[in-house]
């Protein structure tokens, strides 16, 4: 059913323990599982998921036809969750949700913004992005790659929501269609730099003062405990000295 | 500079910063973002700079997004004082950061000016960081 098949293996045990195994050895740990099927733990190549992705256009919502052991060969899947290192951004682990080609799924379609709005190119606004992704309901063969929208004649204040983006067929919208979408807002205008540097003056003279009259405080107490520091070690040479005598 | 309203506790332990930031390491607001790519404390002051580094290169265009907030206090004893009787005033804020995580975001430039105007916000902080963009993702 998909254009993209990828081949992986079933793996035996789970945890980390083994899952950390199967990724020292280039292998990515992950589970099919959805169409009310029991789950099936499998592994796979990580860098052919990377590379299936990043050329498909619709990216995680790709539709991959699974190949290897007879248990999961033949079947549909698409990536319902990635996890990544938060650093090195390599795959940890990927969850693959097996669809029913006449079952209706529920997916997220990012929005693509085509064209320059008026109010950015002429009224120097920002274009701001109230949702990147629409969830939609549809049959997994009619997915679309993204919800296009054309921002072009937006002016400054203009909005378009969600119940003004043009859906293909047999798309249901599953998100509230009175969430803006996107909007061009009036850019922030940058802090005047001799009122601001007055206030840090300001800030700074007190943060001194502050620091000063807690400095003083301390000076003070710092007198007072060196003062019984001094005494205590007085009488504590005089005992010791009484001691070695 | 940004600091808490109100707090429970006054001064609180160090802690340590073990391991990777598994929440907030994705950009959620912008397009592009600055990932820290070590763990340490950044200052209020700090934050404060590189805000404002980045602010007066984008000028009027664009939208940030601080994605840290300066919530622990650090105290610090006065000057020559010998060890011992109680813990120090509270000095500063600074919010603990881990590898991983997203410090700023930002919206509405073109990736040549985002990239130079986090440039200019990274030199203002005490850890190694990266240029992130949703472009690069999957």
């Amino acid at each position: 059913m998909g254009e993209h098949s990828l081949a992986v293996e079933i793996r035996v045990g789970a945890g980390k323990g083994v899952a950390r195994k199967l990724r020292a050895a280039g292998r990515l740990p992950a589970i099919v599982y959805g169409s009310g099927n029991d789950a099936i733990r499998v592994s796979l190549d990580p860098r052919r998921l990377d590379a299936l992705l990043r050329s498909s256009e619709a990216g995680l919502n790709t539709l991959i036809d699974l190949e290897g052991d007879p248990s999961v060969s033949g079947k549909t899947v698409l990536v319902k969750e990635l996890q990544t290192d938060p650093v090195e951004g390599w795959m940890l682990h990927a969850d693959l949700y097996e669809v029913d080609p006449r079952a209706t799924i529920e997916v997220e379609v990012p929005i693509r913004v085509l064209g320059q709005p008026v109010g950015v190119t002429l009224g120097g606004g920002i274009l701001d992005h109230g949702l990147r992704e629409l969830l939609i309901e549809c049959l997994p063969r009619a997915i679309p790659d993204s919800i296009d929208v054309d921002v072009s004649a937006l002016e400054l204040g203009d909005s378009i929501h969600v119940r003004e983006l043009p859906l293909p067929e047999g798309v249901v919208l599953k998100t509230d269609a009175d969430l803006s979408v996107l909007s061009v807002v009036a850019p922030t205008v940058a802090e005047e730099e001799t009122p601001a540097e007055g206030e840090d003056e300001g800030l700074e003279g007190e943060g001194v003062e502050g620091a000063e009259g807690e400095a003083a405080e301390g000076a003070e107490g710092e007198a007072a405990t060196e003062g019984d520091e001094k005494k205590a070690a007085d009488d504590g040479k005089g005992k010791s000295g009484k001691d070695r005598r | 500079m940004l600091q808490p309203k109100k707090v429970k506790h006054r001064k609180v332990q160090k802690g340590r910063l073990r391991g990777k930031a598994w929440r907030g390491s994705k950009l959620s607001f912008g397009e592009y973002g600055l990932q820290a790519l070590a763990s340490g404390f950044v200052t209020a002051r700090q934050v404060e700079a590189a805000r404002i580094a980045m602010t007066r290169h984008v000028k009027r265009g664009g939208k940030i997004w601080i994605r840290m907030f300066p919530d622990k206090p650090v105290t610090k004893k006065p000057a020559e004082t010998r060890m011992g009787k109680g813990k120090g005033n509270p000095e500063e804020w600074v919010c603990p950061v881990r590898r991983g995580r997203i410090l700023y975001e930002m919206e509405g430039v073109d990736t040549k000016t985002a990239k130079a105007a986090m440039r200019l916000a990274a030199h203002k902080l005490p850890l190694a960081t990266r240029f992130v963009s949703r472009e690069d993702s999957i």
